[in-house]
């Protein structure tokens, strides 16, 4: 029991810390992300090939963070002269692209066979009945840093900006700022944090495989920062620790459940996500908790320094 | 004057987007036939007003009567298919379609069905809008800014309305194709239609029109007919900037 | 090499249905429905419920199928994207990811994760000179152009065509002209529908049906729209085209695996090249 709880909680934080970066980028900044599960999928994966290379895990977390933040940046660009709207297909289609990429270029990543024995940071301190709590204690403290990141970065003048671009990218255009800049920012912020969260995920598995990555894992996010209330970083916590862990603890259902599988379980879960991300929509559009300050405020405040 | 005899009434109208109101109850009377123009400074609301009058803008409060009876609460689309129909400021023709297009689509919603109809009605109009004719299979997007507002305005009559609103039908154009579409809504006028007309061109408004309607921020100013606001020295001074 | 370019006409047809859906609903309602993947699937699996299930004939199947679509589509309107049309267009895309979440799953956890291929006979290919040409080729060929053929009638000739294309270059004006909007969207849903719903069950008959089936297509789909310029539906028809040639031309320098890869390079560079579509002309703005 212990162990499901302490399994749950490590990915219901690594979903948080997606949850957190989607929030910088869609909830402050307006820039759909739908390509997030790839951005994702690239960290865990190198940071998997770099430690089973013998990189250090800590240093394989910072490679895998950088790597992912410039190339996250570099999509972004892609769109330059477009609205948000193209951003989301053109995120999205680089993840299905990297994915197959991934699950075909065997001399690299091993493909469908996946890398195995991937070495967790620390791994030689703990002893083992502990790797997963030391695990989980590592995620927790991630996710604070990256709280009190993106929190110190929320109520600074790029924060102001960010959100200010969302509300009016003219206004902001007009005060001489470029709209480009902050979109390639916020991407590149946004990708070493889910960068970091791939490199958690590959520690805690281990053993990485194309399948474990999918659209999901955007979903949850979207879900997390919808209910959270976009712009807060408060709210993403709260509804990641509480919502996303019911739906993630809800997996342990097979055991008790007796006619169902856990592939209908799965689907059930998903078909819940999928709705609920709807009717939050429609019914709470600004989630259960609030954004530092009004959007209004932030254009004046912004206009006027 | 009894109610049947009205085109178009608004009543303490109060109208604005996005909750921030820009009408602060305006009241108008339109008798049937009657020509009402409506002048005023730049940004006062007067296409606010003229949108709320035909349904693209829910007022906050207010009510808007058509020839009798209470539209308020209707859309855009049944107000017109109830004889209301308008040319706006901006926007008014259908770019991407044909010249052609553009009157059938002005004619079919609104009128009821039948193609012998609509050709009869294409011949009048364009008995009105000679120069459209040889024009007729072009994309009006293409077309010149007198002849947009043409078309514009021919889509507009296509279905025979009862009541027109024309929202600033000169803006853009040269002096003399201001004249010269001047002309033609005479002509309209003439033909027993009731008009509704913002002008920033107050010679050529007040011209056309037998009364006037002063809207200053988002209020009524002034209602009078046109010859005596034309020979008020102080409403020209104050309002129509020594026009 | 002549094998090849109708091999990617026979794919680019395939996937012009869709694009055609999803540009046309783009230039009615402004808003890119990431749902039209699911849509495709769940179409594919209502024709396999009347076909295999229900045992009838197939394309008795295809018609009730494809109205089924449209039923669903509808309502999947106007429970979830009606009430969200006044937000940003944003809200809606992530809500249009939310549907697609949902139906997709739905399909899953009633018809399983295996895949399934509708009851039809197997017919030898045909040959005419060098080129092969097999039975579902033929059958995609025959059915997408009767399709586009029926839906440029009614584009451009009917009085339904003129007030979607009016809806779509001027909504206010369209309205004061005596247009509802409210029956043009519903009609555009229902085109959209009927012509997913045909390419669920082509895809269905080339390759296989399964959960997965429409996402694969999303990315292509999206592409097509793109390169026509996402707003102009004809013009969606042409990039389908290009993408189905590329496609498979390209199956001679990658392998054809990457299919996806070659849609999304073309998107990309599209994107930085020419935003406003390889076909259409920019549309006229007001
Ligand atoms: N779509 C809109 N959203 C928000 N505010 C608007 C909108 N349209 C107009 N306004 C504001 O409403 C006020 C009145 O505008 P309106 O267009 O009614 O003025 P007008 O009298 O027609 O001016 P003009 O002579 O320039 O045409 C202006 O302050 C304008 O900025
Ligand atoms: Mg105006």
């Amino acid at each position: 029991m212990t162990a499901y709880l302490i399994a749950t909680l490590t990915l219901v934080a690594i979903t948080a810390i997606t949850g957190l970066a989607l929030n910088l980028q869609w909830g402050m900044g307006g820039l759909v992300n739908f390509g997030l599960f790839g951005f994702y999928m690239l960290g865990a994966y190198i940071c998997g090939l770099l430690t089973v290379q013998g990189v250090p895990p800590l240093a394989s977390l910072v490679g895998a963070m950088c790597s992912v933040a410039l190339l996250s940046a570099l999509v972004s660009l892609i769109t330059v002269r477009l609205s948000e709207d193209y951003l989301a297909i053109v995120t999205l289609g680089f993840a299905e692209c990297l994915r197959l990429f991934i699950s075909y270029e065997e001399w690299l990543t091993r493909g469908t066979l996946g890398i195995a024995g991937i070495e967790r940071p620390f791994q030689g301190l703990v002893p083992a009945q502990l790797a997963d709590t030391a695990l989980l204690a590592f995620t927790l403290i991630a996710v604070a840093l990256v709280y009190g990141a993106l929190q110190a970065l929320a109520f600074s003048p790029f924060g102001r900006l960010v959100r200010a671009t969302r509300e009016d990218p003219a206004v902001v255009e007009a005060l001489g700022k470029s709209v480009l800049t902050v979109r390639f920012k916020v991407f590149a912020v946004g990708g070493a944090i889910l960068g970091l969260a791939g490199s958690l995920h590959a520690f805690y598995y281990t053993y990485i495989d194309p399948t474990q990555f999918s659209p999901i894992i955007t979903a949850y996010a979207f879900m997390a920062v919808v209910i959270g209330g976009r712009g807060s970083n408060r709210g993403v916590l709260i509804s990641t620790f509480t919502l996303i862990l019911v739906l993630e603890g809800s997996r342990f259902l097979v055991d008790w459940v007796p006619h169902l599988g856990s592939s209908e379980l799965a689907a059930i879960r998903l078909i819940l996500v999928g709705a609920g991300l709807v009717l939050l929509l429609i019914i709470k559009p600004d989630g259960f908790g609030k954004e530092p300050r009004s959007a209004e405020a932030e254009i004046r405040s912004f206009t006027s320094t | 004057m009894s109610e049947d005899a009205t085109g178009l009434v608004l009543r303490d109208v109060h109208a604005g987007y996005g909750g921030q109101p820009i009408l602060h109850g305006v009241s108008m009377t339109l008798r049937k036939g009657e020509r009402k123009v409506v002048i005023g400074p730049n940004g006062s609301g007067k296409s606010t007003l003229m949108k709320t009058a035909v349904g693209l803008l829910r007022p906050l409060s207010g009510q808007i009567l058509l020839n009798g009876q209470d539209v308020t609460a209707l859309r855009a689309s049944e107000r017109a298919r109830r004889g209301l129909t308008y040319v706006p400021q901006e926007a008014n023709v259908f770019r991407n379609m044909s010249v052609l297009e553009n009157l059938r689509i002005g004619h079919e919603f609104i009128a009821p069905r039948g193609g012998l109809a609509f050709a009869g009605r294409l011949e009048e109009v364009l008995r009105l809008f000679p120069e459209i004719r040889p024009k007729l299979g072009t994309t009006a997007g293409h077309l010149s800014g007198g002849q947009r507002q043409m078309v514009a305005m021919a889509a507009a009559l296509m279905p025979d309305p009862t009541v027109l609103a024309l929202d600033e039908p000169s803006a853009g154009l040269s002096p003399r194709n201001a004249e010269l579409l001047f002309e033609i809504i005479h002509r309209i006028a003439d033909s027993g239609v009731t008009l509704l007309l913002i002008e920033q061109n107050t010679r050529l408004g007040l011209g056309a029109a037998d009364n006037g309607v002063v809207l200053v921020a988002g209020q009524v100013r002034l209602a009078a007919p046109t010859a005596d606001i034309l020979a008020n020295e102080n409403i020209r001074r104050l309002y129509l900037g020594g026009a | 090499m002549l094998q090849l370019l109708l091999n990617g006409a026979v794919t680019g047809l395939l996937l012009s249905l869709p694009a055609l859906a999803l540009s046309l609903s783009f230039s009615v309602l402004r808003f890119a429905n990431y749902a039209i993947g699911s849509y495709l699937t769940c179409g594919a699996y209502l024709v396999y419920l009347f076909n295999v299930l229900f045992g009838w004939p197939l394309w008795i199947a295809a018609s009730v199928g494809a109205l089924g679509l449209a039923t669903l589509v509808v309502a999947i309107d106007y429970l979830a994207y009606r009430p969200l049309r006044k937000r940003s267009g944003v809200t809606l895309l992530v809500a249009s990811m939310g549907v697609a979440i949902a139906l997709e799953n739905l399909v899953r956890l009633f018809a399983g994760n295996s895949p399934r291929s509708f009851d039809v006979a197997v017919a030898r290919p045909l040959r005419f000179g060098g080129l092969r040409l097999n039975y579902e080729q033929l059958t995609i060929l025959i059915t997408v152009l009767t399709a586009l053929v029926l839906v440029w009638i009614i584009f451009r000739l009917t009085r339904l065509g003129r007030a979607m294309r009016a809806v779509a270059d001027n909504p206010d004006l369209a309205a004061v002209r005596g247009i509802s909007r409210g029956q043009v969207v519903a009609s555009v849903w229902i085109i959209s529908g009927v012509l997913t719903a045909i390419a669920g069950v082509l895809v269905g008959l080339d390759a296989n049906i399964e959960p997965q089936m429409g996402w694969n297509y999303l990315l292509p789909v999206f592409t097509a729209a793109i390169l026509g310029g996402i707003a102009s539906p004809m013009a969606a028809v042409a990039g389908a085209l290009t993408i189905g040639i590329a496609e498979e031309l390209a199956t001679l320098v990658m392998p054809p695996h990457y299919r996806m890869i070659v849609a999304f390079l073309i998107m990309a560079t599209l994107l930085l090249v020419r935003p406003w579509g390889l076909f259409g002309t920019r549309w006229v703005t007001r």
